[in-house]
C-alpha cells in the first residue's frame, strides 16, 4: 500500500483556494436556501448561452441580470456575483420593479411573485436578446426561454428552444444535457 | 584431471558472470516495465478522469444527478474502470457509477475528496480529480480502477526467465568452445609432460595448436624446451662416451710407459749387468718418462686452454728455428719406425710473433701425429713457405689418411680415427685439439687435406708474418749453454720430497757442482744465510717455512745465495707470478728436465748484470 501521491504545495494552494470559495457560498454540510440555489442558476446560466454579438455595446460589456419581484433571489445574487467574471464579462444587477419599464438586461429574471404577469413580462422582451427565467409551475408555457422547477427536492431547468430562437439565443448543449426537460422546436 | 578442474572453473566463473548480467537486467527492466506501466495507466485514468470533470459540469451546476451518472455509466465502457464517484462541493456524493453492478453507493473512499490525489496499491488504482468551472471548483471526481499490473509484471518475468535461461545456455555453448580452444591444448601439454616426467622420454611432444597466439607461444616454448632436453641430454651422453672412452684411452696410455720402465728398473737392479744394456735401460727410463710427462702436460694446456687460463708470452721468433727443432725432435722417432722424415725450408728468415715453446709443441704434436699413423717405409715432408703476408708450415705423411666426414671431428678432443686399443700407442686424442687452439691462440689457422682412408694426410699451418723491416735480433735466440766453468758452484736443495732431493743431488754433483740437500724450509733458511751458497733451489710446499717465506725473509739478507730458483708441482701463471713477488729469479715446474736446470745454472756463471733474461721464464 503506497502512501497518498499529494504534492504538498499543491495540496496546501487546493485546501487554501476551496477555503476561499467556500466564502461566496454555502459550506459544506450546510444544506443551500433556495434563493441561494436560484441565485447560483442565475449567474451560471450566462456561461451556457450565446447571445447575438450586437447585444454587447463593448467586448468587455457586463452581463446585466434583471431580477423581478425576488428580493431574497435578488439579495443573494448580489452577494454571489460580486467580482465574479462569467465568460470574461463582470456581471451586474439591476432590481427591476415596474414590469412595464423593462431596462435593457441580458438576463432577466421573473419571481414567483409577478407569475401572474409573466406572460406580459416575457411578451415585452419577445424579439430580444434576452434569457428569460421563470419560475412557475406552470412552465415554459408562459413562453419563458428556461424555467426552474423543484423536482425531488433539488431546483431543476427547463428549456425552450423555440423560445430561445425567438429570444435570438442559442443554449448550449451541455446546458440542454441536465435540463431536465426540452422544449424542442414545433417543425 | 588438473585442465578438468581448470575448465570446471573456467565454466562456473564465466556462467556465474552472464548469470549475475542477465539477472540485473532482468531485475531492471521488470522494475522499468513496472513504473512505466503504473505511470501509463495513471495518466490514462487522468485523462479519463478529466473527461468526466468535464461533462459532468453542467451537471453539477444545476443539479442534475441523472445526467451526472449517465456519463459516468459511460464508464463502463473502459474495461479498468471498477468505480466513479462524483462529489459536489458540499462533498456529498453527487454521482457514483460501480462497473460489476453492485451498489455503487457502498464505494469506500479513504481519499480526500476535495483535492486532486492518486493512490495506488497493488494493482488498484485511484485517483481524485478536481471538475473545475470558469476557474471555481463545482466538485470532484473520484475514479478506482483496477489493472492487470502483476499479471503483466508476470508475463514479462516468464518472459525474461526465459530470456536469461537462452541467454546462460547459450554463454554455456560459447563459453565451452572458447574454454576448449583454451583448456584442450592446455590438458595436452599437461598430459605431455606428465608422461615426460613419468618416461623419461624427451622425444614426446605437445599437439600444435593455432587457436591463440598465447597458447601457441605455450606450446612452442613447451615443445622448444623438450627439444632442448634432448638434444642436452644426447650431448650429455655422448660427452660420458666420449669420457669413458677417454678414460680407458688415458688409462691405457699411462700403463704403457710402465711396462718398459718396469723393465728397465729390472735390468738395473742387476748387479751384473753389461753397460751397453744399463746404458740402454737408461735410455728406456728417460723415454717413456718424457713420454709420461709430456702426457700429462698436455692435458694440463688442454684444460688450461678450455678454461682460458693459457696465456702466450710473444716474442718475435723465427719460422725456420722453430720448425727446425721440432724435426731434430723427432728425428729419433721416425728413425726407429722406418720413416723418411723430409724438412724443406727457406734460407730466409720466418719471424712471426709468437711463443716459441707453444709454436714448437704444435709442430712436435703435428709430427708425433705424422709418425703415429704413418706405417713403415712411409714419407714425411715438412714445407715451410711463406705466402705473401702468411707464413705457412706444412706437414704430410703417406700415413692412414682421414676420411672426409672424419676431419673435422678429429680437431674435437679425444676424438681418434681408430679408436681400437689394441693399437699400439695410439695417444689420446689430445694432440690435434691442442695445436690447433695454439695456432688459434696465435692467430692463424690449422686444416687439414685428406684425399681419404689409406691416402695420407696433410695439415697446413698459417701464422701471420711479421713485416721485414720490423725484424730485429730477438731474444729468441737459443742460450748456447758453455758447457765450461758451470761446475764447481755452490748449491742449495730444499726438499721435502727426500728422494727427488737425493736424485737431484747424485746427478748435479756427477756434473761437477758441490751440493748440499735439506728437508724443511727453516733449515733451508738457515743454510742459505750461513753457507754462502751461491744458488738454493728451493721446493714451495715444505714443512716448517714454505718456499715463499724463505725466498722473501732471503731478499735483502746479506750473503744470500745469488740465484734463487723456485722447484715446484704447480706451474699455473699465477704461481710462477707469486715466485717472482717472492723473491725467486726462476721457476721450474716440476717435473723438469735436468737440462734445463743445467742451463739455468750455466747462466748463473756469468757475472750477474748480464745474466740472460731472468723474465725469460716469468711473464
Amino acid at each position: 500500500m503506497r502512501p497518498l501521491r499529494a504534492d504538498s504545495l499543491g495540496w496546501g494552494i487546493a485546501m487554501i483556494a476551496a477555503a476561499l470559495l467556500s466564502l461566496g457560498r454555502p459550506a459544506a454540510g450546510q444544506v443551500a436556501s433556495d434563493a441561494q440555489v436560484k441565485a447560483a442558476y442565475l449567474h451560471k446560466f450566462p456561461g451556457f448561452v450565446e447571445w447575438p454579438a450586437d447585444s454587447f455595446a463593448t467586448p468587455g460589456a457586463p452581463i446585466l441580470i434583471g431580477v423581478l419581484d425576488a428580493e431574497a433571489v435578488y439579495d443573494e445574487l448580489s452577494r454571489q456575483v460580486s467580482g465574479r467574471m462569467v465568460k470574461g464579462r463582470s456581471v451586474e444587477i439591476r432590481r427591476v420593479h415596474d414590469a412595464a419599464s423593462l431596462p435593457t438586461v441580458h438576463v432577466l429574471y421573473i419571481g414567483s411573485e409577478a407569475h401572474r404577469d409573466a406572460a406580459a413580462v416575457l411578451a415585452q422582451v419577445s424579439n430580444r436578446p434576452v434569457l428569460t427565467v421563470t419560475n412557475t409551475k406552470a412552465g415554459l408555457a408562459p413562453g419563458a426561454v428556461l424555467n426552474l422547477v423543484e423536482i425531488g427536492g433539488r431546483i431543476r431547468v427547463e428549456a425552450s428552444l423555440p423560445a430561445a430562437a425567438n429570444n435570438r439565443l442559442k443554449l448550449s448543449s451541455r446546458l440542454l444535457g441536465v435540463a431536465s426537460r426540452v422544449v424542442e422546436a414545433t417543425p | 584431471m588438473k585442465a578438468r578442474a581448470l575448465r570446471a572453473q573456467l565454466m562456473r566463473a564465466s556462467l556465474l558472470t552472464t548469470a549475475a548480467a542477465l539477472l540485473l537486467s532482468a531485475g531492471l527492466m521488470l522494475g522499468y516495465e513496472y513504473f512505466s506501466f503504473r505511470g501509463e495507466r495513471e495518466r490514462d485514468l487522468r485523462a479519463q478522469a478529466e473527461l468526466v470533470a468535464r461533462a459532468v459540469v453542467p451537471a453539477l451546476l444545476f443539479s442534475d444527478a441523472k445526467s451526472a451518472e449517465l456519463h459516468l455509466g459511460s464508464l463502463r465502457a473502459k474495461p479498468g474502470v471498477r468505480r466513479a464517484v462524483v462529489y459536489d462541493m458540499t462533498g456529498s456524493r453527487f454521482a457514483a457509477f460501480k462497473a460489476d453492478g453492485g451498489s455503487p453507493e457502498e464505494t469506500p473512499s479513504p481519499l480526500p475528496w476535495n483535492a486532486a490525489a492518486t493512490r495506488h496499491a497493488g494493482s488498484t488504482l485511484e485517483l481524485v480529480y478536481p471538475v473545475d468551472h470558469d476557474g471555481e471548483r463545482v466538485g470532484m471526481v473520484y475514479l478506482m480502477a483496477q489493472h492487470d499490473i502483476a499479471a503483466r509484471i508476470a508475463n514479462y518475468a516468464a518472459i525474461l526467465s526465459g530470456v536469461v535461461l537462452a541467454g546462460l545456455a547459450l554463454a554455456w555453448i560459447v563459453f565451452g568452445r572458447l574454454q576448449r580452444v583454451v583448456t584442450d591444448p592446455l590438458s595436452a601439454v599437461t598430459r605431455v609432460a606428465q608422461q615426460v616426467m613419468d618416461q623419461r622420454d624427451w622425444r614426446l611432444r605437445a599437439p600444435v595448436v593455432t587457436s591463440s597466439e598465447e597458447i601457441q607461444v605455450l606450446v612452442d616454448s613447451f615443445n622448444g624446451m623438450l627439444t632442448e632436453m634432448e638434444a642436452a641430454q644426447a650431448q650429455l651422453l655422448a660427452a660420458d662416451r666420449k669420457k669413458d672412452v677417454f678414460l680407458a684411452t688415458l688409462a691405457h696410455e699411462l700403463r704403457n710407459p710402465l711396462a718398459p720402465m718396469t723393465n728397465a728398473v729390472h735390468m738395473l737392479q742387476r748387479p751384473t749387468l753389461a753397460p751397453a744394456m744399463r746404458e740402454k735401460s737408461h735410455d728406456i727410463l728417460a723415454r717413456q718418462l718424457r713420454h709420461v710427462v709430456r702426457l700429462i702436460d698436455d692435458l694440463l694446456d688442454v684444460s688450461r686452454v678450455a678454461t682460458g687460463k693459457l696465456t702466450l708470452q710473444p716474442e718475435q721468433v723465427d719460422m725456420t728455428a722453430i720448425v727446425k727443432a721440432a724435426v731434430e725432435l723427432i728425428e729419433p722417432v721416425a728413425r726407429d719406425r722406418r720413416l723418411l722424415l723430409k724438412a724443406h725450408l727457406p734460407q730466409v728468415p720466418c719471424p712471426v710473433l709468437g711463443d716459441s715453446a707453444r709454436l714448437q709443441q704444435v709442430f712436435s704434436n703435428l709430427l708425433t701425429n705424422a709418425c703415429r699413423y704413418t706405417p713403415a717405409d712411409g714419407r714425411i715432408d715438412v714445407t715451410l713457405e711463406v705466402v705473401g703476408e702468411q707464413v705457412s708450415v706444412s706437414v704430410s705423411d703417406t700415413g692412414i689418411g682421414i676420411e672426409p666426414s672424419m676431419q673435422q671431428a678429429v680437431f674435437e678432443l679425444f676424438e681418434q680415427v681408430d679408436k681400437r686399443l689394441e693399437r699400439g700407442n695410439t695417444g689420446l686424442g689430445i694432440g690435434l685439439t691442442l695445436a690447433r687452439q695454439l695456432v688459434l691462440l696465435h692467430g692463424g689457422t690449422l686444416s687439414l687435406t685428406s684425399e681419404g682412408a689409406g691416402r695420407g694426410s696433410r695439415f697446413t699451418v698459417t701464422l701471420p708474418r711479421v713485416a721485414e723491416a720490423a725484424l730485429v735480433a730477438g731474444p729468441g735466440d737459443p742460450v748456447t749453454p758453455s758447457s765450461a766453468g758451470s761446475a764447481g758452484l755452490s748449491l742449495l736443495i730444499a726438499d721435502d720430497n727426500i728422494d727427488f732431493a737425493l736424485s737431484m743431488q747424485a746427478i748435479l754433483e756427477l756434473q761437477g757442482y758441490e751440493v748440499q740437500v735439506v728437508n724443511d724450509g727453516e733449515l733451508a733458511l738457515k743454510t742459505c744465510l750461513t753457507a754462502r751458497k751461491d744458488v738454493a733451489i728451493l721446493d714451495i710446499g715444505m714443512p716448517g717455512l714454505n718456499g715463499y717465506d724463505v725466498a722473501a725473509r732471503l731478499r735483502d739478507a746479506p750473503g744470500r745465495p745469488r740465484v734463487l730458483i723456485a722447484a715446484s708441482g704447480w706451474g699455473r701463471l699465477e704461481d710462477k707470478a707469486k715466485a717472482q713477488a717472492a723473491g725467486f729469479d726462476h721457476h721450474l715446474t716440476k717435473p723438469f728436465e735436468f737440462d734445463q736446470l743445467i742451463a739455468l745454472l750455466e747462466t748463473v756463471q756469468t757475472p750477474l748484470g748480464t745474466t740472460a733474461r731472468p723474465d725469460a721464464i716469468f711473464p
